[in-house]
């Protein structure tokens, strides 16, 4: 069933078999996805099936989340506008994350 | 405004958390600074809500979770979400974060920014669904997602049948496992690994749960490609020993990573004295085993003084706290040496092992000269997109060290500020000049420690604001 972990349902620290946390609506590049409110955007992204958050600034090679601790840079993305590394930056309802367009224009 | 505190603790791993805290404990006033959401570090990071109910409660969230309880209640001042991006001998801490930035004065500095993984480039590498070991592991814990459906784990060191076993555990399939390490190797550290039952436990259960699964691992072997199809990826495996290929497989990602360095900016920035580690192939501050390094008030603990895992960190945590009230003259000698003795002795014991594990993550030259052959288009340097060909007539047209490489070719100029290149870049240059990874130098470090936002640093102001001064009269 894909990237969610098979254990999902499970109810792992859950009550009830309910998550205890909060799904929230957010968009990346104006496409809605749902998220788990506080969780980093870089996990929310990959289980709504995104791998490319942006390209790379100098040869626009489409780059993603390559060292998920705040080291390669990689991940940056604009939520609400701030360049932000999606494997810091965590998820809450309304967010808007775009992908940082290449030096020099391009789309 | 807080007062300035007695010691500014950089980094809220295991190492830095448990510094802090022993030395809160003796009195000092410590302020710790980590750049996190929350406290835990890599090993220990606190998985956020969802993931804490679709993976199992682990030893690591369990530990993670006390010293999080632990640290609340010690009466450390704890600034998470924060970076530093500037140091002065003294101490002045310039940090940042994505909004606003604050400067922070202590009389002792403590480094506990822990590791960082080690890469080496193949073709095909700066691929979105390519991704660190250590960060396939964050995604899994800390997230509670898997990296794809298929993962190709490849590399070095044991990080590679942990993440293979956390992809299992989440119910992904593990294509294969590429490790540069041959079985030879690794059964050459079998006798030491024995030293350490639990681990040996872990280690062999591990593999047992691989051969039951089916998942072949190559040994001796690295990806020479990975090609983009369709919707994911085909991915050519060659020996390190170089020849045909041996293996081609599929997978929709790929997690890679040739062990841990430490991560050294504020003891780079602040002079202190690195030794290289032959065993290990990194650099890394010299310290005592408090971790005083050769510049008065700097201490160094955890993998930051050298990888040796989480269970070490511990214990150079709480000793680097003993040596702080020592220092900051809390305790006496005698004192000090009756606290130290039991952590010194465990340490040795872990010693041993550590050792072992680090030297089989040692990147061996091997790796950059396949690249090299089989694709010398492919990047080394991610962000500035320097090719392993550039790399090498940048050397044969005469750039003779780590800092030349740089000049000449922008490797390690970049965002990452060479974190992901200065391994590669090493390798390259002492296999061509035919000299020791001790004879090229290192990158020096520049500022800013991390990317800080220009914004952070202007604040709000209006262009009224600027103070102009007055035209002189005509």
């Amino acid at each position: 069933m894909g990237i969610q972990p098979s254990h999902a349902g499970r109810g792992f620290e859950a009550e009830n078999g309910k998550i205890l946390t909060q799904t929230v609506i957010f968009t990346f590049n104006s496409r809605p996805f749902t998220g788990y409110r506080g969780e980093i955007l870089a996990a929310a992204l990959r289980r709504g099936g995104i791998v490319a958050l942006g390209v790379s600034a100098v040869d626009g090679t489409p780059r993603g989340a390559f060292c998920l601790m705040g080291s390669c840079q990689e991940c940056l993305v604009l939520v609400g506008g701030v360049p932000r590394n999606a494997c810091r930056a965590v998820v809450d309802d309304g967010l808007c994350v775009t992908s940082i367009a290449p030096l020099g224009g391009g789309s | 405004m807080t007062r300035r505190p007695d010691v500014v603790v950089a980094g809220g791993g295991v190492a830095g958390v448990m510094a802090a805290i022993t030395a809160r404990r003796h009195g000092l006033a410590v302020t710790l600074v980590d750049d996190n959401a929350t406290p835990g570090g890599q090993v220990f990071r606190e998985p956020s809500a969802f993931a804490r109910t679709v993976t199992p409660p682990d030893h690591e969230r369990r530990e993670g979770d006390r010293l999080r309880e632990l640290l609340r209640r010690s009466g450390v001042r704890v600034l998470s979400g924060w970076g530093i991006w500037s140091v002065q001998p003294g101490y002045r801490l310039d940090l940042s974060n994505d909004f606003a930035v604050q400067v922070l004065e202590a009389g002792s500095l403590v480094a506990a920014t822990g590791a960082v993984e080690r890469f080496f480039p193949f073709a095909g590498w700066t691929d979105p669904a390519v991704m660190g070991l250590a960060g396939a592991s964050l995604l899994m814990r800390a997230g509670g997602v898997l990296p794809g459906r298929r993962t190709l784990v490849a590399g070095a060191g044991p990080l590679l049948f942990s993440v293979a076993h956390q992809v299992l555990d989440a119910g992904g399939e593990v294509v294969a496992i590429v490790d540069t390490a041959t079985r030879t190797q690794w059964a050459a550290r079998a006798a030491t690994l024995a030293l350490d039952p639990a681990r040996l436990k872990t280690g062999v259960a591990w593999m047992a749960r691989l051969a039951r699964a089916g998942i072949p691992v190559l040994g001796g072997a690295v990806i020479r490609q990975a090609r983009r199809g369709e919707d994911d990826l085909d991915v050519t495996i060659g020996s390190v020993r170089g020849g045909a290929p041996v293996r081609s497989v599929r997978c929709d990602a790929i997690a890679c990573g040739y062990g841990l360095k430490p991560s050294l900016g504020l003891t780079r920035m602040l002079k202190a004295r690195h030794v290289f580690d032959e065993a290990a192939g990194y650099w890394h501050p010299h310290a005592d085993p408090f971790g005083r390094t050769d510049v008065a008030g700097l201490y160094v603990t955890g993998d930051g003084a050298g990888v040796r895992g989480a269970q070490m960190a511990r214990l150079r945590g709480i000793l680097t706290g003993h040596g702080l009230a020592f220092d900051h003259g809390r305790i006496d000698a005698a004192t000090l040496a009756h606290l130290a003795r039991p952590l010194l002795r465990a340490m040795r014991r872990l010693e041993v092992v550590s050792r072992a594990m680090t030297s089989l993550m040692n990147p061996r030259p091997a790796i950059m000269k396949e690249a090299e052959m089989h694709a010398p288009d492919t990047l080394m340097c991610r962000c500035e997109r320097v090719s392993i060909a550039a790399g090498g007539q940048a050397i044969r047209d005469g750039a003779g060290d780590m800092n030349q490489f740089k000049a000449w070719t922008r490797c390690g100029m970049g965002p990452c500020q060479g974190r992901m290149c200065e391994d590669s870049a090493r390798q390259l240059l002492a296999r061509h000049t035919a000299r020791a990874p001790t004879e090229v130098g290192a990158f020096t470090q520049r500022l800013p420690l991390r990317p800080v936002p220009v914004r952070a640093l202007s604040g709000n102001f209006a262009y009224a604001d600027i103070v102009l001064p007055q035209a002189a009269p005509p």
